[in-house]
């Protein structure tokens, strides 16, 4: 079942009304480049510079290219209608907008002049930078979730309190502060709970995060003021785009929860997992044209997590329920198993086992193995007979008192061992899979260091971002020795998952709070910045289209009312990695 | 303005002319006071205002009832005030935690929550 977004008759025939109007007043293409200039003439380089197309225009919503070090930028396409052309930097902003001619080619320069303000360009990170180490991974463990923090939304609600009169404003930040973090817990309840059959939650019980005091003293210490003024943040890192980098938005309309895309069949289509329907929207990358596919799962399922086969395939892991669903793109046609552990009780399936091309890698049996966050176990699921079984995990000493939320899962090359991370606990271990018992565990030094997704390279060396402190651990998992544990360019950045990139030999690293992309060259143990055209750039996972190198992601807020933007991404970083790649699948 | 990608320029529009049509059948619907409460009612729950506000109870906020009484008096007035804020937020009338904005409701949907609020009291 499929459907387009606008589908009324009535529509139809609207839309051959305003057909007719547009012919008569069609867009001509216009060839867009032009140069970064600061006021006193000198290039600027490495300006980000986002193209909003008109609707004339086919495919992207916004292209992002940035500009070479004489200043220089060019759309490598012809644009057919723009809505408006804005160059941002961290630390200069555009002396007054632009106008790009209807027609033509349109040579533009952009004065730009020296910010004084970073309010309004600086990510939610950097409002962070002043929170000691381990309150700021309580923090972001807790609220980055599911939404940047501090959103537009927090700063506002600063601005709030501080109109407030009072003569003892410390203590009205501390219980403004807990209201919201009271507010959020039944907002998140009310999210986590859509397919509760028992309906919302009970706000008086919905008040129960543990770390609620905690958060809120962070909150009242640190969001004080009307939060409108920010200097000094630095990326923290040396940017790596470059004249050929390339990024490219699109956005899904109507009211949706976009998690996770991949790339997928010829001609390539974005598709997007949206976790408060059951659907999954492809959005053809040429034309920009939208429609979807229900995910054919009774109830509640909420496509989630995204994992591409080696064949073509998509296998996607549900958020609500126990389904597993695979879907052939080509033929679009769907298999889904609805599993259980042998007990019968349900299994909340985040990951499936990643191989280092991160597609979905099956043990020797062709069982696919899963991380099971409800059960805080592994587990696998035979596609033949559908059967399924879970291994609870072994508890981790000195962490037994928190949830374990078993998280990410990878397969080693000799397709004997998965790693996993445990969210909750902060550690991670692996399971054997063909003795089923679990070998070792690594415990990291602070429990809300916030291990996600994993990643593993060809050679069996694994990467686990951290969430909560910012960080990057390298680990050989064939001597089980750590070789180096990293802080990210910005430690405030949430790097939500890593995707090892097996032609560039490079390392992708999501971030869910800094609006950039970090990559980690395991050579030189270094790191470089991909900054993002869009403040609430909330990532989840990166996919690299194998075909292109094109990095595949999305800003994944969940939580419905957040003002979040809900796009897909494809970019093209400006390197030829890819180019003498056969393109062979 | 991203106005959203859908396939084309005419499906994009002819969604956008679509929803046109659906503002417009929601205001001449609120045109209905008692119609536009009963909206306010269920506009109150699906916005997540039960997050902060109860009937009798008070919660993070007042209740609905402690509200409807205290602005009785003045309640034409009250209905446009109360909707800005349920819209832009605001504080200091009932302690010092100020109210969230919520600017995913609408000026007419708020107006639609606030008027039902003050029916409350009568």
């Amino acid at each position: 079942m499929s459907a387009i977004n606008c589908k009324s008759n009535g529509g139809v025939v609207i839309a051959a009304l305003l057909g007719i109007l547009h012919a008569m007043a069609a867009f001509a293409d216009v060839d867009v480049s032009g140069r970064v200039v600061d006021l006193n003439g000198a290039a600027l380089a490495q300006a980000m510079v986002s193209l909003e197309t008109a609707s004339s225009h086919a495919g992207a919503d916004v292209i992002t290219v940035f500009s070479d070090a004489d200043g220089h930028f060019r759309f490598p396409e012809p644009i057919n209608g723009v809505d408006s052309l804005t160059v941002r930097a961290l630390d200069h902003e555009m002396l007054r907008p632009v106008e790009v001619p209807a027609d033509g080619n349109a040579e533009i320069i952009v004065v730009m002049r020296r910010r004084n303000n970073q309010a309004d360009v600086a990510p939610a990170s950097a409002w962070l930078a002043g929170i000691d180490r381990e309150d700021k991974a309580l923090f972001i463990r807790d609220c980055v979730g599911c939404h940047q923090v501090p959103s537009t939304e927090v700063r506002t609600y600063a601005g709030l309190i501080a109109s407030v009169p009072t003569g003892e404003p410390s203590e009205a930040r501390l219980q403004s502060w807990h209201s919201i973090v009271q507010y959020m817990n039944y907002i998140s309840s009310w999210e986590f709970g859509r397919a509760n059959p028992s309906g919302p939650p009970d706000p008086e019980n919905a008040y129960s995060v543990g770390s609620g005091e905690a958060i809120a003293s962070i909150m009242a210490e640190h969001f004080v003021g009307a939060m409108d003024s920010l200097d000094g943040y630095e990326h923290g890192a040396p940017l790596i785009v470059n004249e050929d980098t390339r990024i490219l938005e699109y956005e899904v309309t109507g009211t949706n929860a976009i998690r996770e895309a991949v790339l997928l069949g010829q001609p390539r289509e974005l598709w997007l997992a949206d976790v408060s329907t059951n659907r999954m929207y492809a959005v053809d990358i040429a034309s920009g044209s939208q429609r979807f596919v229900e995910v054919p799962a009774e109830g509640d399922m909420g496509p989630h997590s995204l994992h591409r086969g080696s064949d073509g395939s998509l296998w996607i892991a549900p958020f609500f329920s126990s389904v597993v669903a695979h879907f052939d793109p080509v033929r679009e046609t769907w298999r889904t198993w609805d599993t259980t552990t042998i007990d019968g009780e349900p299994i909340g399936i985040h990951d499936l086992s990643f191989g280092h091309e991160h597609e979905v890698l099956t043990d020797k049996q062709g069982y696919i193995w899963y991380s099971d966050i409800g059960n805080n176990a592994v587990g696998y699921l035979d596609p033949e007979t559908g059967a399924a079984e879970t291994f609870r995990a072994p508890e981790v000493p000195g962490r037994t008192d928190r949830g374990a939320a078993l998280y990410g899962l990878v397969m080693t090359s000799d397709r004997e061992h998965i790693w996993y991370s445990q969210l909750g606990l902060g550690s991670f271990g692996s399971f054997n899979v063909e003795t089923r018992e679990f070998e070792a565990l690594v415990r990291l030094p602070m429990v809300d260091s916030g291990p996600r997704r994993l990643t593993i390279t060809e050679n069996d060396i694994l990467y686990v971002s951290l969430y909560g402190s910012g960080q990057l651990v390298e680990y050989d998992t064939k001597s089980n020795t750590q070789i180096g544990v990293y802080d990210l360019p910005d430690t405030a950045s949430a790097p939500y998952g890593a995707t090892w990139d097996p032609v560039r030999g490079v390392l992708w690293i999501a971030t869910s709070n800094a609006d950039a992309i970090y990559r980690f060259d395991p050579r030189s143990k270094t790191f470089g910045v991909l900054p993002l055209p869009r403040s609430g750039a909330f990532l989840r996972m990166i996919d690299i289209d194998p075909q292109t190198g094109m990095l595949v992601t999305s800003y994944g807020n969940i939580v419905e009312f957040v003002h979040g933007p809900r796009m897909a991404l494809l970019i093209d970083p400006g390197d030829d990695a890819y180019d003498n790649r056969v393109a062979d699948r | 303005m991203i106005i959203g990608s859908t396939s084309t320029w005419m499906r994009r529009t002819a969604c956008a002319v679509a929803g046109i049509g659906s503002v417009a059948s929601f205001l001449f619907a609120a045109g209905n006071a008692s119609a536009q409460e009963a909206d306010g009612a269920e506009l109150a729950a699906g916005k997540r205002c039960n997050a902060c506000h109860d009937m009798e109870r008070v919660l993070l906020g007042p209740p609905y009832r402690a509200i409807a009484a205290r602005h009785a008096s003045e309640r034409e007035v009250m209905t446009e005030v109360l909707a800005r804020k349920i819209v832009h937020g605001g504080g200091g009338n009932w302690g010092v935690v100020p109210m969230v904005p919520n600017e995913h409701v609408s000026l007419e949907e708020a107006l639609a929550i606030s008027s039902w609020i003050l029916s409350l009291g009568d």
